[in-house]
């Protein structure tokens, strides 16, 4: 199958007042098109800065990484710009939807400009309804439950069907019955859209519902001796309650 | 653009607030701005051809004010002889000479040959009636008409000296009333010798009344006989006071058994004619029973036949004594270069209104600024680039000052022609609210320049926002 993200020999520090501190190196790790993965690891590990990384947040500092054939590393910040627009949804803890901005405008920002108004209705018409948010899109975000706000950036996350869509503990502030549904819902439109979809999470059990299991330990070379497999449920369980296993 | 209105509704008070602030201060600048085009336009229009004017001695700005604006008080009296001199030079193709001292109500009653309006207005028709033609006749100004409620028919008394306000000249009236009675009981108190007295000092006080030139004058004098009126019954000394109580009283008299009949209303014209009543050069003589050789008129006003005539007539009679002669359009450019010293002053204030309504929007842009950086980080990340950002907070400060600019022009014409009656009644100034005023486009182009300058600095702040934001807040 097609290769969606190809990582090879990424490394990434930041600035401390005692020198840089290197928090990832990665050597080689690759993905497929459609893949669904659960990155697991404590909290502090990277997981959030190499997810910054894959979405052209962050700069590199080194090495080649590829997304849906293009190079991000050595892009300028206008160019991660423009591919961040056209290749990466973004679904967050907290939604982070503009509050001032109805739920249908929030989604409308992803929209390309060049996209007909009633193609661009159709298709917020049709997403609306298959997140069963029909008759809500047209108020502001703080009237919806946190479960329909989360509804309303899955959307927005992926109406412009971009390759890649990173979730960032997209059910951390849901309920479990809630938190269950949201997460299916993301890897069913995933699915449906063709999207390679990489999300962080703590959640062992809603973990389960992802084909590949990935603990991040294991792929930073700089946590790599702590590295547990992820069929290690015990070392799992440790992992989600943030705990190191080795 | 959705993005921006949508934050602007969201802060609906702030937004309103700072809308309000910006409206305010364009309205009044565009206000100031047809205040200003109507002084001007108002001192070109108010001299019409007359492009000399001789009168007596003194101010050259208050003579031309005086003969054609009605403002201030005349520089006094030249004999009626000059008009004559004025006519005989034949350098001439209209000379009017000109009454005045009296007043209806605060308008002041001018005493002019009735083929000025020809002269001056060719062809405009009255609103009603018919021109004045004999002694007594009056033809009122449109504003006059307007605000006293006259017609054709109604007859009125004038009263003595130039007085701004129709309250003012209720209490004038009220004042010589009370001076009259004092005056009548003065005359039962005084003996047949001593009234007769009073006459003659009368007679010789009428002589110098035409230069009585302001109410307070009047009232100072009125004041100054009824204190010593009271005085007269205990001291000999007050017989002279006495007297001049009774020549008031006399005046009182005179002016009130001499009644003017309104034949006509004028036109608007747009000129200080609107808020004068015009009558026959006569009447103040009649008023004042002055004798053939005693008559005098307050100035001369003269289209010359030629630019050659104008300067003739006004070296020839600027020569005599107690009599100056002035071109009409220098004198008001010296009143304009006056009146400009003034609106420069008033514009320095405006320019501070200004400055707050930039800092209002300035903090109400810091704010939201504030308030927004997790959005933008947002915006940041979902792909929007700087420069979206930086025009989305500059729109909002744009949007907000055109909105201002819009309602604040609309305001300020709305005032204008609300007030503009009012304005002109008590100033004399015309407020033409429905063309713009010179300079107003440039109003318009600075405000909404400022308020893209005072959105920069909050959107320079937001620019150096970088999608991390949002995680570091």
């Amino acid at each position: 199958m097609e290769e969606m993200i190809r990582v090879e020999g990424v490394r990434k520090a930041f600035s401390q007042q005692q020198g840089r501190l290197p928090i990832i190196e990665i050597d080689q790790w690759s993905a497929r098109k459609g893949d669904a993965i659960a990155l697991l690891g404590p909290s502090g590990s990277g997981k959030s800065t190499f997810l910054h990384l894959l979405g052209g947040v962050l700069p590199v500092d080194g090495g080649l990484l590829e997304i849906a054939g293009q190079q991000v590393s050595g892009m300028k910040e206008s160019e991660r710009d423009a591919f961040r627009a056209q290749t990466v949804g973004y679904v967050f803890q907290d939604f982070y939807l503009i509050p001032s901005l109805t739920v249908k405008e929030n989604v409308e920002l992803v929209m390309p400009r060049s996209m007909s108004k009633p193609l661009r209705a159709r298709l917020i018409g049709e997403w609306f309804e298959r997140v069963g948010l029909q008759d809500r899109m047209n108020q502001l975000p703080a009237k919806l439950s946190r479960g329909q706000q989360q509804r309303a950036a899955i959307v927005r996350a992926m109406i412009h069907c971009p390759p890649l869509v990173l979730a960032d503990e997209p059910t951390g502030s849901l309920d479990w019955e809630t938190a269950s549904s949201i997460m299916k819902l993301l890897l069913d439109v995933s699915r449906e859209n063709g999207s390679t979809l990489v999300t962080v999470t703590h959640d062992l059990h809603l973990a389960e519902l992802f084909p590949t299991k990935l603990q991040f330990a294991s792929l930073n070379q700089l946590l790599k001796g702590r590295a547990e497999s992820s069929s290690d449920k015990r070392a799992m369980q440790e992992t989600a309650a943030g705990g190191v296993s080795s | 653009m959705n993005y921006i209105w949508s934050n602007l509704k969201h802060r609906a008070f702030l937004t309103v607030l700072t809308v309000i602030a910006v409206t305010v201060t364009v309205a009044l600048f565009s206000l100031l701005l047809m205040s200003k085009d109507g002084v001007e336009q108002g001192a070109r229009q108010g001299y019409g051809p007359f492009e000399v004017v001789i009168g007596a001695d003194g101010s050259e700005s208050q003579l031309v004010l005086n003969t054609f604006y009605r403002v201030g008080a005349p520089t006094g009296n030249i004999p009626y002889e000059t008009l004559e001199q004025v006519r005989e030079t034949g350098q001439a193709e209209a000379v009017y000479g000109m009454t005045t001292g009296d007043s209806h109500e605060g308008y002041p009653i001018v005493g002019i040959d009735p083929t000025y309006f020809q002269t001056r207005y060719e062809d405009r028709s009255l609103a009603e009636g018919k021109l004045y033609g004999q002694q007594g006749e009056v033809t009122v100004g449109y504003t006059v008409a307007k605000a006293l409620g006259l017609q054709i028919g109604d007859t009125f008394s004038g009263a003595h000296g130039l007085v701004e306000h129709a309250d003012i000249s209720e209490d004038h009236h009220e004042e010589e009333a009370a001076h009259s009675e004092e005056a009548e009981h003065a005359d039962e108190a005084m003996h047949a010798d001593e009234a007769e007295h009073a006459d003659e000092a009368a007679h010789a006080d009428e002589t110098v009344h035409a230069d009585e030139e302001s109410h307070a004058d009047e009232a100072a004098h009125a004041d100054e006989a009824a204190h010593v009126d009271e005085a007269a019954h205990a001291d000999e000394t007050a017989l002279a006071d006495e007297e001049s109580h009774a020549d008031e009283a006399a005046h009182a008299d005179l002016h009130d058994s001499f009644a003017y009949t309104v034949t006509g209303i004028l036109p608007k014209l747009g000129t200080a004619d609107d808020r004068a009543i015009f009558t026959t050069m006569d009447y103040a003589w009649a008023v004042h029973a002055l004798s053939e050789e005693d008559r005098e008129i307050t100035a001369i006003i003269v289209k010359p036949a030629t630019l050659l005539g104008a300067q003739t007539v006004k070296t020839q009679f600027e020569e005599l004594d107690n009599v100056q002669a002035v071109y009409s359009s220098k004198a008001v450019a010296d009143v304009l270069n006056m009146v400009d010293s003034g609106s420069q002053l008033l514009m320095i204030v405006m320019f501070i209104c200004a400055l707050l309504a930039a800092a209002t929007l300035l903090l109400a842009l810091m704010s939201s600024v504030q308030e927004r950086k997790r959005d933008v980080g947002l915006l940041r990340l979902i792909g929007k680039s700087r420069a979206y950002i930086l025009s989305c907070l500059i729109g909002e400060g744009a949007a907000l000052t055109a909105a201002g600019v819009v309602l604040g022009i609309a305001a300020g014409h709305t005032a204008a022609a609300l007030l503009g009656d009012l304005v002109f009644t008590e100033t004399g100034i015309q407020l033409d609210a429905l063309r713009f005023a010179t300079n107003e486009w440039l109003l318009m182009a600075a405000a909404l320049g400022i308020g893209i300058l005072a959105s920069a600095g909050p959107a320079a702040r937001v620019y150096r926002t970088d999608a991390l934001t949002l995680f570091r807040n």
